[in-house]
């Protein structure tokens, strides 16, 4: 059965880990549902801001560019209804009107189709590089009235300040006569280029302007970043998509600006959200450990507090199982524990009631046998002592006769007692020297006796008839063919009464002595009925500590000690009980 | 038994799905509030064959909300895309995205710069040339003023033998308004016809533009103006209006038509050919129109796009493959 219990989890163990596979369950699923949840939304999220942020730089540059687009036309529109060569003071003018609504607008030229200047309000520009590039682009695109040509630094005016420039084909006049040419426009684009910068688009974050060629029209910044991000830009069209930039994650959103063929590309700086998801999964993951062992606490608790009245109950009965029916258990728990406990005390209790009665039933059982046994009277021992008073009285020898019957009557009276079974002491001795006086008469002078008793033991009390037997193994086997001498002695030890009778004789082995005593102490019945009978008469009122020890000297006597446990009750005065 | 018309149903299912491997087909219009782009596109995905899944993008007017729509096909881009820009400028970007996942692309109505066509060999271009708008719109009004270019008719109100004109021009830097005010003069002068142009005016394509800008001209040049070009049907439309309050036109039976040979009138041509141009010419008050033939160019996108996609043979193709180019006349449209 304990092998069984030891091979199969406790009670403990299953709740134990019964909880805590739950609860692990429970967080695991919870966690996992959160942290994905969370990082799914917030990477959406950001990518939707990402995106907003981009369409409204591109908002803000094709409001500022369309404004661009329309000043171009307006000049076309009025320069059309002009004559270049005659009209040249009015055009004048124009540039200067147009530059005091549009104060962005800073410089104005017109380029005839050879790139010769017709018109300028800019001394400081002449025809050559500039001229040539915006006729190169419209050559390339006949088809687009407006060239982006794109920003550059304007070192002419004293701001030094950033100017988009813009060149567009133009319609015009000369002298009566159709022709065309460049209308060439810088801007002042540090509004809208101050407007983008200002835009959040995190640590890092910057925004580039490619042409349809991947050139490099704007950049917001110039760091170590910038390459990179040029690569990647140059790379894509169109759209959105996140990237690892150096050591930071960035959100690339790519747009077309309307009527420029230019993309604007905007690079986000996603990495603290994109962070965020770690931290909330390394938060989590605390959690997680806590209450983990917040858990394995409780539930260890729980199952030790639901198991220890279990295994109290279950030390208890093994040692019920070996025997010890003597101590009743208080278990403190569960009801049904306690419920369980009371009845198994209760049976407990019922059993050492039951098995005490049936101890007692024994006893009382074996003293009944003893008692008959100690009043038998062995009918020999009558036969004889009537023979021999018969004897006596034939050779008409009346002294003896009477001496005999008066033995005899005392030996019997003393034998009743009237139902006692402890005597004193001096009582005992009376009925021994009653029973030798008897055999004496009967053996005529086969042996002699005495007595040596501590007179201090007289008042004693002890178990009547316990000396007789001794006597009447001396008298029967003990005596050799020669007159022999037999002692009766008495005296007290610290807690115990000793009696002994010795004999003069041959004496016996040592086999002899072991061979009687496994007799005395054996179950079976046989020869020595007397001695037997003593020792199982002392054993049974007395306990272990009561014994018989025989001892011979060969060819000197042979002596039976009796050994008894001084009891309270035999002391002199105490209450006679039975 | 039930087991077996089980298996039935499946085995008609997986015949039905191996016959019908339907092709995916991405329409993109710049913006279906424009009634004409709107019926455009319907022609087309009603038109196109059946084994074929068209999904429509409208773009309302914002090339950033196309971006958009073309960048959620590129990760599984369709079998080929149709496409009408918002910014034909940013052409470019829409090719090279597609050349990159090897789609097809078929523009139509907006033309991208012919350097971004050659981009790609699976690029295509369906339209009518601008050009031809204006071209038609010379040749449909001239006839009015005689035969002979120099012995121009009682329409010559001065008698001077030259065509004095306004223009109103639609939104200017717009290619169309460009090209069409541009070549209505020149083709004049193919003609052979003198033109003198009074005004340029700009509408911004718009009526009430128009309105303003008659209204304004009509002081200075109503005893001289013999005829009236418009870039489009609106503008002309709009001037009408102003031109019936001066009574340059008179329905004087009060039939509400002008009845030309009896009732005062005033040559007004547009181009485009919508609705309202179409009840005004039969009304008798816009002489005429000219209109780009969004049916046949339906039909020449759908045969272009099975021919692409190899559900057709190339000689079944219909139309002339101009090197990726898919030319469809305008027509002109009078009473």
């Amino acid at each position: 059965m304990r092998a069984i219990s030891k091979s199969r989890t406790s009670i403990r163990q299953k709740i134990f880990f019964s909880s805590l596979l739950l609860i692990i369950t429970a967080l695991l699923l919870s966690a996992t549902i959160y942290i994905v949840f969370f990082a799914g939304t917030s990477r959406r999220l950001v990518q939707q801001l990402a995106r907003e942020i981009n369409k409204q730089i591109v908002f803000n540059y094709e409001q500022y560019l369309g404004s661009v687009v329309e000043t171009g036309n307006f000049l076309q529109d009025a320069i059309i209804s002009l004559d270049i060569a005659e009209d040249r003071e009015q055009i004048i003018e124009l540039f200067v009107r147009n530059s005091e609504i549009k104060r962005d607008l800073v410089t104005k030229v017109i380029f005839d189709a050879s790139g010769e200047v017709i018109l300028s309000d800019s001394p400081g520009i002449q025809s050559g590089e500039l001229s040539r590039r915006a006729l190169g682009r419209a050559a390339a695109n006949p088809e687009l009235n407006h060239f982006f040509i794109g920003p550059s630094i304007n070192r002419r005016v004293s701001r030094n300040s950033e100017v988009l420039i813009v060149a567009r084909s133009l319609d015009f006049f000369r002298e009566d006569a159709a022709d065309g040419g460049i209308l060439y426009l810088e801007f002042d684009s540090s509004a809208i280029t101050t407007l983008s910068r200002n835009t959040n688009l995190g640590d890092a974050g910057h925004l580039l302007i490619l042409d349809d060629g991947n050139n490099l029209m704007y950049q917001s910044v110039n760091d170590r970043y910038s390459a990179e991000s040029y690569r990647i830009a140059a790379e894509r069209f169109i759209g959105g998509f996140p990237v690892r930039l150096l050591d930071q994650n960035m959100y690339v959103n790519i747009n077309t600006l309307a009527n420029t063929r230019w993309r604007l590309v905007t690079i986000n700086n996603i990495d603290e959200v994109t962070q965020t998801p770690l931290q909330i999964s390394a938060v989590v993951l605390v959690v997680f450990i806590i209450s983990l062992l917040l858990t394995a606490l409780a539930a260890g608790l729980v199952s030790f507090r639901i198991s220890r009245p279990i295994n109290l109950l279950i030390n208890y009965m093994e040692r019920v199982e070996e025997g010890e029916f003597f101590e009743t258990i208080s278990v403190e728990g569960q009801k049904e524990i306690v419920a369980l406990a009371d009845s198994f005390n209760h049976m407990i209790t019922r059993i050492r009631g039951l098995m005490t009665r049936l101890v007692e039933q024994q006893r009382d059982k074996r003293k009944t046998e003893l008692r008959a046994l100690q009043n038998q009277i062995n009918p020999h021992f009558l036969y004889n002592t009537l023979d021999s008073i018969v004897w006596l009285a034939e050779h008409k020898r009346e002294q003896d006769v009477i001496t005999t019957v008066v033995a005899l009557a005392k030996f019997f009276r003393i034998s009743i007692s009237r139902g006692a079974n402890f005597i004193p002491v001096e009582t005992e001795l009376e009925h021994a020297l009653n029973y030798l006086t008897i055999q004496q008469i009967r053996y005529v002078e086969r042996f002699s006796h005495r007595f040596e008793i501590d007179p201090e033991m007289m008042r004693y009390r002890v178990m009547k008839l316990i000396l007789q037997p001794l006597l009447e193994n001396a008298i029967h086997h003990g005596l050799g063919d020669e007159p022999g001498d037999i002692v009766l002695r008495g005296w007290l030890g610290e807690s115990m009464m000793y009696f002994s009778v010795s004999n003069s004789g041959y004496g016996i082995t040592e086999a002899k002595i072991r061979e009687i005593d496994e007799k005395m102490r054996g179950k079976e019945d046989g020869h020595g009925v007397g001695l037997r009978n003593v020792f199982q008469r002392l054993r049974l009122y007395y306990g272990e500590e009561a014994d018989i020890r025989i001892s011979s000297i060969p060819d000197e006597e042979t002596t039976v000690t009796l050994e008894i446990p001084l009891r309270p009750e035999d002391r002199p005065g105490s209450e006679v009980d039975e | 038994m039930k087991w077996i018309s089980c298996a039935a149903a499946l085995a008609v299912f997986l015949l039905m799905s191996c016959t019908e491997a339907s092709l995916e087909v991405a329409v993109f219009s710049y913006n279906n509030q424009d009634p004409f782009i709107a019926r455009h596109v319907e022609q087309i995905i009603s038109i196109a064959p059946e084994n074929f899944e068209i999904e429509l993008f409208d773009a309302s007017n914002s090339q950033i909300i196309q971006n958009e729509q073309i960048e959620s096909l590129l990760s599984s881009p369709p079998d080929l895309v149709i496409i009408n820009p918002v910014d034909r400028t940013a052409a470019y970007t829409i090719i090279n995205s597609f050349k990159a996942t090897g789609t097809p692309v078929i523009f139509f109505n907006r033309e991208p710069l012919p350097q971004d066509l050659d981009l790609w060999d699976q690029v295509y271009y369906i339209g009518a040339r601008a050009t031809q708008s204006a071209e038609l719109q010379a040749e449909l009004i001239s006839p009015l003023f005689g035969e002979n270019p120099d012995d121009l008719n009682e329409y010559d109100l001065n008698g001077d033998d030259v065509i004095q004109a306004i223009i109103l021009k639609g939104e200017p830097g717009h290619q169309d308004a460009e090209i069409r005010t541009r070549v209505v003069q020149e083709h004049f002068a193919e003609l052979g016809y003198r033109l003198e142009v009074l005004s340029v005016e700009s509408a911004n394509w718009n009526g009430d533009e128009a309105y303003q800008k008659i209204d304004a001209l009509l002081p200075v040049y109503g005893e001289r103006m013999e005829v009236i070009l418009s870039n489009n049907d609106v503008m002309a439309i709009g001037a009408i209006r102003r031109l019936r309050q001066a009574g340059y036109f008179q329905d004087l039976n009060d039939d509400g038509m002008i009845d030309r040979a009896n009732e005062p009138w005033f040559p007004v041509v547009g181009i485009d050919g919508i609705d309202a141009a179409a009840e005004s010419i039969n009304a008798g008050y816009l002489y005429g129109s000219v209109r780009n033939d969004s049916a046949t160019m339906s039909r020449a996108i759908v045969e272009l796009m099975e021919v692409i996609l190899g559900t057709r043979d190339g000689d079944q193709f219909g139309f002339t493959l101009d090197n990726r180019y898919v030319w469809i006349d305008y027509l002109p449209y009078t009473r």
